[in-house]
């Protein structure tokens, strides 16, 4: 009986370390604080225009690709739907655009919106209070952009791009860049991580094609276990 | 005393009159566009450069140049079914940049080109997807340039890795910036190594 009354407080402990340690390499400045008006944690649907389903985009999971952060918290759900033509919108859809760019190094982004559809700042820190009502993801439909020499695949290209707004959209920032920081051991100090910008495998591998274990423990540190 | 009073009004008068015209441009004023503007920033996902040879080797043209003109912009909507009306999906700037020293590229200097950039002023906010600070009349930077798919102009080689600072160059205040020498709103975004292999190789 003595064995088990200190034998479980132990286990608590040693799972509790377990889970401090796995949100270590998390640091002030790899998310942005606030939350999504309206919901509970970070549930969001995606909608994938019609204009984001060009033959490179939707082909070898490039969309799927957003399902990488599920599993890792369970405040985080992300969904996903293929629009089609005639197809009624979903309530609190966010949409996935396809937009045409002429440079081709812009491989995608993601804009923010409060509560009356007026742009939002999202460049802030982890303090300040930033809450979102919907963000719109865009996807470059020039090809140039993910057909690069500098680019050793282009599907994992465009795949890693999609993961990487999704990222965003779930309040995550890009890494810091600065060696002294946990987990902060790749190419110029960054972690390994999909949030970094950049092709998949650059700056010495730091650029991660799916969530690595940085994105993972900076998802926990914003929406919890 | 009337003449003396007179003549020292006079040339109380002429001195103030001299003093206005050799008085410093107010760079303060030319930037007063700027001050009382919300910065709205946009997240993107772009292309980086580990060095300097990889960012010669990728750009269309090496220069230095100065803004010349406004930057005229264009802005894009779409509906959206959640807010029930039209919102603002992307914004682009065209700015002209007069060419006065080539470093790489098929171009003459005094030659003007147009450099592309997203971001542009809505309902007065700032509105951008670029982490470099916005193009501003007068304003001279060293461009590594990257030629737009199917236009004209050019494209700062993966934004904040394509424009950076002259030496003893003075550009127009940017209030919006923390560090607006830099030509950046934020220090973390110039790419100092980059800066320092340009510093050292070149003769700007």
């Amino acid at each position: 009986m003595k064995f088990k009354k200190r034998i479980i407080p132990m286990i608590a402990g040693t799972l509790t370390a377990i889970l401090l340690t796995s949100t270590a390499s998390a640091h002030d400045g790899d998310f942005l604080g606030g939350k999504y008006i309206g919901k509970s944690g970070a549930n969001i649907l995606l909608r994938i225009c019609e204009s984001a389903q060009t033959s490179l985009l939707t082909k070898d999971g490039v969309y799927e690709g957003c399902f990488d952060w599920n599993g890792i918290s369970s405040n985080v759900n992300v969904k996903m739907a293929w629009a089609v033509p005639g197809m009624p919108s979903l309530k609190d859809e966010m949409l996935v655009m396809g937009m045409y760019f002429t440079d081709e190094n812009d491989f995608g982004g993601t804009l923010f919106y409060d509560q009356n559809g007026n742009p939002m700042d999202s460049n802030l820190d982890s303090n300040a209070n930033l809450d979102w009502s919907f963000i719109r993801i865009y996807m470059n439909t020039n090809e140039k952009a993910f057909k690069n020499s500098s680019c050793r695949d282009a599907t994992e290209a465009a795949r890693k791009t999609f993961i990487h707004e999704v990222g965003h959209a779930l309040k995550l920032s890009h890494p810091r860049m600065n060696s002294y920081l946990t987990g902060h051991t790749y190419y110029g100090g960054r972690p390994q991580a999909v949030m970094n910008q950049g092709y998949p495998g650059a700056y010495n591998y730091a650029v991660s094609s799916t969530v690595a274990e940085h994105d993972k423990s900076c998802l926990i540190a914003k929406w919890g276990v | 005393m009337k003449k003396i009073t007179m003549i020292i009004a006079a040339v109380s008068v002429c001195l103030t009159l001299a003093s206005c015209a050799e008085a410093p441009k107010n760079l303060d004023e030319e930037s007063r566009g700027f001050e009382d503007i919300e910065l709205v920033r946009g997240h993107c996902d772009r292309a980086g450069y580990e060095n300097l040879s990889k960012l010669e080797a990728d750009s269309d043209l090496i220069v230095v140049g100065e803004f010349v003109g406004d930057a005229a912009q264009n802005v894009d909507y779409d509906y959206d079914v959640n807010f029930d009306k039209d919102i603002v999906v992307n914004v682009m700037s065209t700015g002209t940049l007069r060419i006065s020293k080539v470093i790489k590229g098929d171009i003459e200097e005094g030659a003007d080109v147009d450099v592309y950039q997203r971001c542009g002023i809505v309902d007065g906010r700032l509105i951008t997807f670029s982490g470099l600070t916005p193009m501003q009349n007068g304003d001279e930077w060293l461009f590594f340039l990257k030629k737009g798919t199917g236009v004209e102009g050019y494209w700062c080689s993966s934004d904040t890795f394509g424009r950076y600072p002259v030496p003893n160059t003075e550009n127009a205040p940017m209030p919006l910036s923390g560090s607006p020498d830099l030509g950046v709103y934020s220090e973390e975004d110039f790419n100092r190594n980059i800066y320092n292999e340009i510093v050292e190789k070149y003769d700007i």
